[in-house]
């Protein structure tokens, strides 16, 4: 979180991050390339470079979008969330070669425009078997550029989260297309049993990881929905002793989504939605006094919920009470920002 | 992440896990048979002993071989690596296989083929759906 924009927020996580993704990709290419050099010895540069780049981007995108769901079935990998955008970004500069070496290669020394050549060279639209599986590679990368272009903040906070996590969720629909540019690509082409595998096994892996995912979730938030409301508007959430220190326990009540905080004997409630993105605070935890959003490290005071200065970011604020060792919440939401004093754990 | 940002992410991966698993099976399904020679981990077969025919067009050369009961194998030497990515080999308009970066590949013919000479080969850039060459042998 930052007060101006700037290129990019390093820090020490970020770097390492970074780090860890640029070697553990330089090991792939090289062994990649061995292993061509190996069975193909005639191979040429160019096709080494496509055969790369193709794989290890398609990789790449199978790995981001596993990230999400992992992270929602297992906190221990939410560190991977942390800087998924600069693996993104990366991911669509290595398809990017992939794409412009295609080009240039297959497309670049006829009497037409090379791009014009990706459309009009192959004109077997109607069959599943000879379709021009180059120009789903086209759209695929279109959107990896699209999402690239659009990752700073500065587009997240003009095209609103709301907006810009829908222009980014095209993410799946550019992974379907890359699927089936490789499965009637170079899987018809060279019928390899080893294509077919590669891609069947991410292809199982990524969707039983989502819908798993999606199936927790939704028993999460049906876990959290509507409990009877007793007096005042207050609802009954759980017992203090229910929800771990510096944690929260997330309820989902008239409406609001509330992410109901432990911290240093006391419990406050704010709204479980990040200024930023989006992401579910209520997963967070408690850091140095501040909530802390588990997505990218976004901070509130959880009294009143606004980011400690100079930050701007605010969250909705909620009337808190204990009562005979139970915590009761009013979702009658306070204007961002609101103080509102915690409630007190009796010991 | 806002509850109807998850339940739209739900329904996409509940439709698009059906339509990517379908979509997989399809082009599975439509592979061309039968599977040709000349790919990854696949091992070469054993050259046939009897030479019958031998041609060289450019960077290529072409030999027919004969085997034990009159089967006959097309072997293709590669003397430089092929501008083309994907070439295809037909024999009398039957696809043979996918002609690989390595030097030498060779093709058995089936016992049909085998007793249907001259046979005509053709080279096909399968991505742009072109003949590349095209050599008669007796």
């Amino acid at each position: 979180m930052s007060v101006n924009y700037t290129t990019v927020q390093w820090n020490r996580q970020k770097r390492r991050y970074d780090r860890i993704m640029l070697g553990l990709m330089a090991l792939y290419l090289l062994t990649f390339s061995f292993l061509q050099l190996f069975f193909y010895p005639l191979i040429s540069p160019e096709t080494l470079i496509i055969r790369a780049t193709g794989t290890l981007a398609f990789i790449m995108l199978q790995f981001i979008l596993c990230i999400g769901p992992m992270a929602r079935l297992d906190r221990r990998f939410l560190p991977l969330l942390y800087n998924r955008r600069h693996l993104g970004v990366t991911t669509f500069l290595i398809g990017a070669l992939h794409g412009v070496f295609n080009v240039i290669q297959f497309h670049s020394l006829g009497y037409v425009d090379p791009i014009f050549s990706v459309f009009a060279s192959n004109t077997h639209y109607a069959s599943l078997q000879d379709f021009p599986f180059q120009v789903l590679g086209f759209f695929a990368l279109l959107i990896l550029f699209l999402m690239a272009a659009t990752s700073h903040d500065f587009w997240l906070k003009n095209l609103s989260p709301r907006w810009w996590k829908s222009l980014h969720m095209l993410v799946y629909l550019a992974y379907g297309l890359l699927v089936f540019h490789v499965m009637l690509g170079v899987v018809q082409l060279e019928q390899s049993p080893a294509w077919i595998g590669f891609v069947g096994f991410g292809l199982l892996t990524l969707v039983s990881l989502h819908l798993m995912a999606a199936g927790v979730e939704k028993k999460r938030l049906e876990d959290q929905m509507d409990k009877p409301a007793v007096g005042e508007g207050f609802y009954l959430v759980c017992s203090a002793e229910d929800i771990p220190e510096n944690r929260a326990k997330m309820v989902f009540l008239e409406g609001q989504n509330i992410a109901v905080f432990r911290y240093e004997g006391k419990v406050s409630a704010v709204n479980n939605i990040c200024r930023h993105q989006n992401g579910p605070i209520g997963e967070g935890k408690i850091v140095n006094g501040c909530i802390t959003c588990p997505w990218h490290g976004y901070q509130y005071l959880p009294n009143n919920g606004q980011s400690p200065p100079p930050f701007t970011e605010k969250l909705e604020t909620y009337d808190v009470k204990i009562v005979d060792g139970m915590v009761w919440v009013n979702p009658q939401p306070y204007p961002e920002g609101t103080e509102r004093p915690a409630a007190i754990i009796q010991a | 992440m806002v509850p109807e940002l998850r339940k739209r992410h739900r329904l996409v991966w509940q439709v698009g896990s059906i339509l990517l698993c379908l979509g997989f099976v399809g082009a599975v399904w439509v592979l061309p048979q039968p599977v040709p020679a000349g790919q990854w981990l696949k091992s070469e077969p054993q050259p046939f002993p009897k030479i019958l025919a031998r041609k060289t067009t450019g960077n290529l050369s072409f030999q027919l071989r004969q085997g034990n009961e009159s089967l006959k194998q097309i072997e293709i030497t590669q003397h430089q690596v092929m501008e083309q990515a994907f070439v295809q080999v037909f024999c009398n308009n039957a696809l043979q296989g996918v002609l690989g970066p390595t030097g030498v590949q060779r093709f058995n013919l089936s016992d049909t083929l085998s007793a249907e000479p001259p046979y005509l080969i053709e080279l096909v850039d399968g991505i742009n759906h072109k003949t590349i060459r095209q050599i008669v042998l007796p």
